[in-house]
């Protein structure tokens, strides 16, 4: 599963999911959080940028993330995303939801 | 909260997109990085990482787009290409707003002066809940009863459907004393009369139900504050004298002109029992206010049980109706058909300019045709292009509008002082407010979206055909029948507007030719009102009339004087005449007497006003008291009266109503020419003369015929009633000619403003074949080049040019003729005398007046010659190699 351009809105809301996912952990930079999801997800999950930015401006804009200029491991510049306490609630209440979900879909794959 | 932090993003455009910039940077340096690290060289690396993040354009705009509302963004970047585009066409741009905007300060001024005499409602508290409460005599007479002081106390019992009913009682001018005399317009009022209407002071109080036992209180209006006090506050409470008797100012009010012109001063009526029953005025008609749930048909079952009970107990009510209808409505009942007349002028030069903003936009759009065709064929979408010319047209619309607003605020401003008073019955209350601004929205609204998408579906077509052929986009058959359309409204609805303005025109020039009856050239009138106690009985009246008449006569200059109750073009008292010799009137008929005006005038008035008598003699020194009571009539009261026979030495029956004469039976010793009694637009009024001496008021007007400048004769004139009684001033000294020229103020009015949108149309028209004429020039340029390239004559090529203006002309004429035709057959009499029903707009002048049609006709045509000559004379010197270069 590969996500690069503007996906539909079932996955807008699932990209936004997991980069605010990679956050709990600690701030990371638009480049780590990409890699995260790539080695988490063992390459399932390849987030493009034109995917990604637009997703954690859209964390911005909710407030459930706030950026930070800092400096990268790589000793380069670079902008550290931070998930807020309105963030986390998010999260925990659209983490159930999306459980439900996919427990759902299993079972009509599995039954149906 | 998301929509603020949308918009702060919005504020922080620029340091966002620096952020999203650097960022994206930073992401593809630690690809980089990674790249190095898995073994690429530095250089590779950096290619690899740039290619591998793919389109990073898109990923910035699709971030950006996440704060923006992607409309939002469209709209200012069309907004900005817009600008820019009308900054580098200066003139169409300025052409555009400038046409767009006379026609929106037109139709926002007509509006709203209509608006405010018309449809506003009253500015009182609850002003649906008042009613103009009164009763009427039976026909034929139907006039508004006049009813005693006592009579009118008894509708507050009658009427429970009420919750107070007012009247304003009688008006007349007093002498009020301060340090000088003045003479002030006072008007008797019940002490709830504010209350009533729900009028609250400016200063002070208003009137209360202790006001109404004989307190001798007295409210001002703000602008006899203004002119008397200078708005100074010690004035409340001071005590002053009128008609020598004190009074003691408790309140300032709001001037007021809704329900007729506002008096000075307004002072209370006496309500006690004793004080009614002394009392000999009487009240017309009465305001009431709704009591909580009572409707208006309540009061009028009301009214009508209490003049059934009164005309149970006295013949004279018998057959009386009862009249129960809205304020407002009751006192907007004047001519509203000038204004509904001016409505419709100014919509269409709203439409005209619309209309030739419309055939700019498309010459415009023609000439960017190929730009939208290439960039529809690069893939540009048909909604981008749209939004575009939407755009561009709000920012003609916009900016022409709200300058329409602005100028509409100026001339109601300048309209509310140049009207005549009869003209705008509310001119203090005009203003320009949401409502019409909320109507010059929507015209824009409605021209922005005709201006642009029907040009845009021309252009398109247009522009197709001008790709295919490789050449300019110019006159494709659609384009030139839309843009023939165009002009050819233009030029009718110019002529409906040329044609209007010369009916009116011919109409002023019949009336200032009109005859008046009377001489108003060196003639002066001077009026004075004796009041109080000193000037009550009639000898005081006549003494001083006298030896008014005597000191005038000796000034200077002065060839004859003479006193007048009222005089032309002023009316005067009415009366009802009748004849005590005529016949009987079968039983249950009652008899029709005649309506006259009616005035008591002095020895030698009628050669000081200059109105011959045509039979018998005038009134002179032996109509005195004691002899015969003498009349003289006009030929009209003769033709009606005694159609056929001489009426001198006739006796008839006077009996005056609004008149302070008894009812007598008189002797009718000459004839008078008809005067000219309110307007020079009127039907003839029976006159009736009698004799000062013998009929001697309090109200007096001295003519004085003779040589001298306006001042010198005012001064005069003054100086000649301050030695009889200094106490009571000149309310006012005219000459007569003033008279006469204010009197032809309504027609004067009108023509400006018929002329004036006339004046607009023919501009407007002008601009509009002359752009669309200049512009069918530079697109067939080529065409020209070609011609004259071929041996064509330039002057062929000229008059080739002239036929399509002429026949542009021509076409427009005849519409136009047919418009101006089909409006004066709606129209029918509505601008025309109608005794007895309206009152006339135009003076001895039709609608359909051949002089003024044809004249607008065979203007537009010249008109359209002379526009359409400039461009042409341009197309015979297009240089055949340029021309042919160019393309």
């Amino acid at each position: 599963m590969s996500i690069t351009n503007t996906p539909p809105d079932l996955l807008r809301g699932t990209v936004d999911l997991l980069v605010l996912r990679t956050l709990v952990n600690g701030p990371l930079h638009g480049y780590a959080i990409a890699q995260r999801l790539r080695v988490v997800s063992d390459d399932v999950l390849q987030v493009g940028e034109s995917a990604l930015y637009p997703s954690l401006q859209r964390l911005l804009l909710k407030r459930w993330a706030k950026a930070e200029w800092g400096t990268s491991e790589n000793n380069r510049k670079a902008r550290f995303y931070t998930i807020t306490a309105a963030g986390r609630k998010y999260l925990a209440a659209e983490r159930i939801e999306f459980e439900r979900m996919l427990g759902a879909m299993a079972r009509v794959m599995r039954e149906a | 909260m998301e929509l603020l932090r949308r918009i702060a993003a919005w504020w922080h455009a620029r340091r966002n997109a620096a952020d999203l910039q650097a960022e994206l940077e930073a992401h593809r340096a630690h690809a980089q990085d990674e790249l190095e690290r898995a073994g690429h060289a530095a250089l590779d690396a950096a290619t690899e990482s740039r290619r591998r993040m793919g389109n990073v354009l898109l990923a910035r705009e699709d971030s950006r787009d996440v704060w923006m509302v992607r409309w939002a963004d469209r709209l200012a970047q069309h907004a900005r290409y817009g600008t820019r585009a009308l900054v580098r066409e200066p003139l169409y741009a300025l052409t555009a707003i400038l046409t767009l905007a006379l026609g929106c300060a037109t139709t926002i001024t007509i509006f709203s002066i209509v608006d405010s005499e018309l449809w506003r409602p009253l500015p009182y508290s609850e002003p649906d809940r008042l009613l103009a409460v009164y009763t009427r005599a039976p026909a034929p007479r139907t006039d508004v009863d006049g009813q005693s002081l006592a009579e009118f106390l008894d509708w507050r019992e009658a009427l429970p459907g009420l919750q107070s009913v007012a009247v304003a009682g009688d008006r007349r001018r007093r002498v009020m004393r301060l340090d000088h005399a003045e003479s002030v317009s006072a008007a008797a009022v019940t002490s709830n009369y504010f209350s009533t209407l729900g009028r609250t002071a400016v200063a002070g109080r208003v009137f209360t139900p202790a006001d109404a036992v004989g307190a001798n209180t007295l409210v001002l209006t703000n602008r006899s504050w203004t002119r008397l006090f200078d708005r100074a506050s010690s004035a409340i409470g001071r005590s002053v004298l009128v008609d020598d008797q004190p009074f003691v100012i408790v309140g300032v009010v709001a001037d007021d002109d809704v329900l007729g012109p506002s008096p000075d001063v307004f002072l209370p009526i006496d309500e006690r029992p004793s004080a009614v029953a002394r009392s000999s005025a009487s009240v017309f008609g009465s305001i009431g206010r709704l009591a909580d749930g009572a409707t208006a048909a309540e009061v009028q079952s009301q009214l009508e049980a209490l003049l059934a009970r009164r005309s149970a107990a006295d013949e004279k009510w018998r057959q009386h109706s009862a009249w129960v209808e809205d304020l407002g409505a009751f006192y907007t009942r004047l001519d509203a058909r000038a204004l509904y007349f001016f409505l419709a002028a100014s919509v269409f030069v709203l439409v005209l300019a619309a209309t030739n903003t419309a055939g700019l936009v498309l010459s415009r759009t023609l000439r960017r045709a190929p730009e939208f065709s290439l960039r529809g064929a690069l893939g540009g979408g048909g909604g981008a292009i749209a939004g575009q010319l939407l755009v561009e047209a709000a920012l003609l619309v916009i900016p022409a509008c709200a300058l329409g607003v602005f100028v509409a605020m100026q001339a109601v401003a300048f309209t509310g002082q140049v009207a005549p008073e009869d003209f705008l019955q509310r001119g203090t209350r005009i203003a320009v407010d949401l409502r019409s601004v909320a109507l010059a929205g929507v015209v824009a609204l409605l021209a922005v979206a005709a201006m642009s998408f029907v040009p845009l579906r021309l252009a398109r077509r247009a522009g197709r055909a001008a790709i295919g052929s490789g050449a300019r986009a110019g006159e494709t058959p659609a384009v030139g029948r839309a843009r023939g359309a165009l002009l050819t409204t233009q030029v009718a609805l110019t002529v409906v507007l040329l044609a209007g303005a010369g009916v009116f025109l011919k109409s002023f020039a019949k009336m200032v030719d009109a005859p008046l009856g009377f001489n108003a050239e060196a003639a002066w009138s001077a009026r004075i009102s004796l009041s109080g106690d000193r000037y009550a009985d009639a000898s005081a009246q006549r003494a001083f009339a006298a030896a008014w008449t005597e000191r005038a006569r000796a000034i200077p200059g002065v060839e004859t004087a003479a006193v007048a109750t009222s005089s032309p073009l002023m009316s005067g008292w009415l009366a009802q005449a009748s004849d005590p010799e005529a016949p009987a009137p079968a039983a249950g008929e009652p008899a029709a007497p005649l309506r006259t005006i009616y005035r008591a005038v002095g020895a030698g008035y009628f050669d000081a006003i200059g109105t011959p008598i045509v039979e018998g003699r005038a009134l002179n020194e032996t109509d005195v008291p004691g002899a015969p009571i003498a009349a003289v009539v006009n030929q009209e009261f003769a033709r009606r009266m005694f159609p056929g026979e001489s009426p001198v030495g006739r006796r008839i029956h006077l009996a005056p109503f609004r008149a302070p004469v008894a009812a007598e039976d008189v002797v009718i010793v000459g004839v008078a020419l008809d005067i000219k009694e309110i307007s020079v637009n009127e039907v003839a009024f029976s006159d009736v003369y009698t004799s000062f001496a013998q009929h001697p008021s309090g109200g007096i007007e001295l003519i004085v015929r003779g040589h001298g400048d306006d001042d010198r004769m005012s001064a005069a004139l003054r100086g000649a009633a301050g030695d009889i009684e200094p106490a009571i001033p000149v309310t006012s000294v005219t000459p007569l000619s003033r008279r006469v020229y204010n009197s032809l103020q309504g027609a004067r009015f009108n023509l400006a403003i018929v002329g004036g949108f006339a004046v607009a149309a023919l501009l407007i028209a002008a601009i509009g074949i002359y752009g669309a004429m200049a512009f069918a020039v530079t697109a067939r340029r080529r065409e020209f080049g070609v011609r004259l390239a071929l041996g064509a004559a330039p002057r062929e090529l000229v008059a080739r040019s002239l036929r399509s203006a002429g026949r542009i002309g021509v076409a427009g004429g005849i519409c136009g003729l047919a418009v101006v035709l089909a409006g004066a057959y709606w129209l029918g009499d509505a601008l025309y005398l109608v005794p007895g029903q309206h009152s006339g707009m135009l003076y001895q002048t039709r609608t359909t007046d051949p002089a003024a049609l044809s004249a607008a006709v065979v203007g537009v045509i010249a008109l359209a010659l002379l526009a359409g000559l400039l461009p042409a004379l341009r197309s015979s010197r297009v240089d055949p190699t340029s021309a042919l270069r160019s393309e």
